[in-house]
């Protein structure tokens, strides 16, 4: 086990970037995500760490020291595919056995960890069945018991639950922490799922376009989007263009109070969930706004309220007893609002 | 008012009446006439006979098995590099060198074979080569030899080999190879372990439609084997022509027609038992 | 790191062979093609490779060849006439084949399809039998199409089938229930689904037809004689270069056809 850390790695195909100086790293033992929307370099930065994409520039480090230069096969990096990529013509036992072959282990020896390791995913009686006869999350455990065995310094993992239905997705993501967590391997693991990122990881990076926009504990992401793009991915719903004011910020001519470091009269963007927007009565409210359309649904009613503070309304959300009509008052909390750099 | 299975048969009626009478009534008539002679009554075999007494005939039965064994042998050695390299080189090169595989497939065999006449004849390249290199002292005469029918063969059917050599390598999930290697194997242990593997059905397939076009081939053996290294269907042809015996003609038309029918039946088989456990 | 070192080699040794033999290949499929096309531009009057000098001279002398004008325009007519009635038959057959479940569906499925199972050569001596019976083996020209038709219908009927049975069903009922004749939506709607089959099931009849030998040769006589056929006849007999020249013009025909053929289906019809 190691710890691995990617440093101003950048890659280039042609005239394309496909990641532009990406740097981070994950600690021994500790479970890494890379999270972002389709093309945004998330696989690109994998398959550089498993040897399959050469770094234009920047570094790959396992425990500190630079793989660059060593090949895909010498890593000793167990990987799972979003295809799973398990082989066709071999029983599970061979798939689970083949890194161990291929490291010269004898044959008893290969019997015993491919025992050992698919008793750890959980399916102790499928060797000699072929990857046709099994069902999508059964494929998935073989190719984690596959990528396991080895004992690799690292773990990468490639959209892993993508290719599952919802319900057995749920599962497999708590197996999946259980079997990383026993086996304490470093695992990076690459997804566009932000609820997957957040379930599972100690770190995630959030990656788009090719760049790499924050780095953080899911909580500190959670908390502290840092730019109008992380707080849209983890589904922050309101986000304006506001200014800066000595106490606070200033949205579309309304003034709020708000925590922030950023210098007076600086552009910037204010975030809010719609979750944190409160009702006030007529006089404590800060801004007003009309009602302009409503839903209900079993627990929750949910309102389109147009303010002023932006063109498009905003959704704001009650109680299913509180019934909402005409012009209302609303709030915000100064700790409820994000200061965002504008991108 | 038509039924539909009137319509059915009136749509299906002039291509079965044309196939019908011009293909399949004259062979059946021509491959029952090897079981006639023209000096008995009825039926007999003595033509079948006198093909098991002949040297020529049993000659060019053997030939024609062993050209179709060493030409498919030769598509495969050469097939997997092609099909490989080809599937590796980027989109670009790919788009040059998929006319380049196919484009010879549009080629009249009388061209192709031709080739093969200017390669080989004795001031030919092949035979310049040899002499410059101090080799040979004197051209050697390659041209209507069994040899010449292989090459020619070979590069009239290592096309078929590579596309259905291809077709399985694709697929084949892309990632295999790369699960390979990141379990640690090297690409060389990984072409042996995982690439020639999953290449299992495109090689049956390839094998087959290789074996059975090598079997039939004719202009190909006419032109690069002449009289000297007669096939079976070459030899129908002497048969008919140069001896005119037609129902000697007829009953080695008889053993080709079994010999590629057993062949249909095999692909059938495999395509059956063997391609199902591979999906 | 020696075990290491061997590895590399061993890399770059597989690297190297598997290079080298797909240049091999390549030179393999298409050398003798090239030296052909290069062999015919020459001044001498005998094939050398390379030729001392370049020269149209061989090109003059097969187009002052009455055989060769002659059995290019027989091969052309004969492709076109076989492909076009190929094409009607097959298309109907398909049709048949692709929406009907008739009981007499597997007959006329194995009928249909025999000339790709049997020995063209075979299919050759057979219908020259018939025809030697019958005493119609003069009729060369009328021959020659028949002959091509029977060999070419399967591979119509195999592309415009293969086309038919893709695609939706439920587009025809969706014309049949706005009120189109069952013929109006065959032409409107069946036809023009199935044309990329049609397409590739042509294209490969007119080839098949303008190279065939393995049938032509029993059928050609001093009437009518088709191009392939008669340059086999003469390969025989001229140890000049007419022959390098007259396969540079097929070769030529036949990269029109390839060109039409990779810009309208693509070139995935022969794999």
């Amino acid at each position: 086990m190691s710890s691995v850390e990617v440093r101003n790695l950048v890659k280039k195909y042609g005239d394309f970037t496909a990641v532009r100086d990406a740097s981070f790293r994950a600690e021994t033992g500790s479970l890494i995500s890379i999270l972002g929307p389709s093309g945004c370099g998330k696989t690109t930065t994998l398959r550089a760490i498993a040897g399959f994409e050469t770094a234009t520039s920047g570094d790959i480090l396992l425990d500190d020291k630079p793989v660059n230069d060593i090949p895909p096969w010498r890593r000793n990096i167990g990987i799972v595919f979003q295809s799973y990529a398990l082989f066709p013509f071999m029983t599970v036992a061979d798939n689970v056995g083949y890194g161990l072959k291929m490291r010269k282990m004898d044959r008893d020896q290969i019997a015993r960890k491919t025992d050992d390791a698919l008793n750890r995913v959980g399916l102790p009686d499928s060797h000699l069945k072929y990857p046709r006869q099994l069902s999508g999350g059964q494929r998935q455990r073989v190719a984690l018991a596959r990528a396991l065995v080895i004992e690799p310094a690292v773990m990468l993992l490639d959209e892993p639950l993508s290719a599952l239905d919802a319900k057995l997705r749920d599962e497999m993501r708590f197996e999946l922490k259980r079997i990383q967590r026993q086996s304490g391997v470093t695992t990076l693991l690459v997804t566009h799922d932000q609820e997957e990122a957040f379930t599972l990881s100690d770190q995630i990076v959030v990656m788009n376009n090719a760049v790499v926009k924050q780095v953080g504990s899911p909580r500190e992401i959670w908390d502290n989007p840092n730019c109008a793009f992380v707080a849209d991915f983890i589904g922050i719903e309101n986000i304006l263009p506001a200014e800066r004011t000595t106490n606070g910020v200033r949205i579309a001519g309304h003034d709020f109070a708000a925590l922030s470091d950023a210098a007076p009269g600086s552009d910037i963007m204010a975030a809010f969930r719609s979750s944190d927007l409160e009702l006030a009565g007529d006089e404590a409210g800060q801004f007003a706004g009309q009602v302009v359309g409503e839903a209900y649904t079993g627990n929750y009613n949910v309102y389109q309220v147009q303010t002023g503070l932006s063109e498009a309304p905003i959704i704001l959300k009650t109680g299913k007893s509180q019934r909402l009509s005409g012009t209302i008052n609303l709030k915000l909390a100064p700790d409820r609002i994000k200061i965002l750099e504008r991108d | 008012m038509l039924s539909a299975t009137q319509r059915n048969w009136a749509l299906s009626l002039p291509a079965f009446v044309i196939v019908g009478l011009l293909a399949v009534v004259p062979a059946v008539m021509m491959l029952a006439s090897a079981f006639t002679s023209p000096d008995i009554e009825g039926f007999t075999l003595a033509n079948f006979e006198k093909l098991w007494n002949s040297k020529l005939a049993f000659q060019a039965f053997w030939r024609t098995i062993r050209v179709a064994i060493i030409v498919t042998l030769i598509t495969i050695v050469l097939g997997y590099p092609l099909a490989i390299g080809f599937l590796r080189a980027g989109p670009r090169m790919q788009s040059i060198l998929l006319p380049m595989l196919v484009f010879p497939l549009m080629v009249s065999v009388v061209v192709r074979a031709y080739g093969w006449i200017v390669v080989l004849s004795p001031s030919g390249i092949f035979n310049q080569v040899l002499l410059g290199l101090g080799i040979v002292a004197s051209p050697v005469d390659l041209l209507y030899s069994e040899t010449a029918v292989i090459l020619g063969e070979s590069q009239l059917l290592l096309p078929y080999m590579v596309l259905s050599l291809m077709a399985s390598l694709q697929k084949a999930e892309s990632n295999l190879e790369e699960a390979s290697m990141s379990l640690g194997a090297n690409p060389v242990t990984t072409f042996f372990r995982i690439v020639i593997p999953i290449s299992v059905p495109g090689l049956l397939t390839g094998t087959l439609l290789v074996f059975a076009l090598a079997l039939t081939a004719f202009a190909t053996p006419l032109l690069l084997g002449g009289g000297r290294a007669p096939l079976l269907t070459t030899l129908i042809y002497s048969f008919a022509f140069t001896t005119f015996d037609w129902s000697a003609a007829a009953a080695v038309g008889l053993v080709l027609v079994i010999l590629a029918l057993a062949f249909v039946w095999l692909q059938r088989w495999v395509g059956q038992k063997v391609m199902k456990s591979y999906e | 790191m020696s075990s290491s070192r061997a590895e590399n080699a061993l890399l770059v040794a597989g690297k190297t062979l598997s290079v080298a033999m797909m240049v091999a290949g390549f030179l393999f499929l298409l050398g003798p093609i090239v030296i052909v096309v290069i062999s015919s531009f020459t001044s001498a009057s005998y094939l050398t490779f390379p030729p001392p000098e370049f020269s149209l001279r061989w090109y003059y002398e097969v187009f002052s060849l009455s055989w060769f004008s002659r059995s290019i325009v027989t091969s052309f007519v004969i492709a076109i006439i076989a492909t076009a009635i190929s094409a009607v038959l097959g298309i109907l057959v398909a049709r048949a084949l692709a929406r009907g479940t008739f009981r007499a569906k597997a007959i006329v499925e194995f009928v249909v399809l025999t000339p790709l199972l049997l020995p063209i050569v075979v299919l050759g001596f057979g219908l020259f039998n018939l025809l030697v019976t019958l005493a119609l083996e003069g009729h060369n020209f009328v021959n020659l199409i028949g002959g091509h038709i029977m060999i070419t219908v399967p591979f119509v009927v195999r592309s415009v089938w293969s086309a038919m049975a893709g695609t939706d069903i439920t587009l025809e009922e969706a014309s049949l229930g706005l009120g189109a004749t069952p013929f109006e939506t065959f032409r409107n709607v069946v036809l023009p689904m199935a044309r990329p089959g049609i397409i590739s099931g042509g294209i490969l009849a007119f080839t098949m037809s303008f190279n065939d030998v393995s049938l032509s040769i029993f059928l050609t006589g001093p009437r009518a004689s088709t191009l392939p056929v008669e340059m086999m006849a003469h390969i025989e007999y001229s140890a000049d270069p007419t022959p390098a020249a007259i396969s540079t013009i097929m070769l030529a025909i036949t990269l029109i056809i390839f060109a039409v053929t990779s810009r309208t289906v693509g070139l995935k019809i022969f794999a």
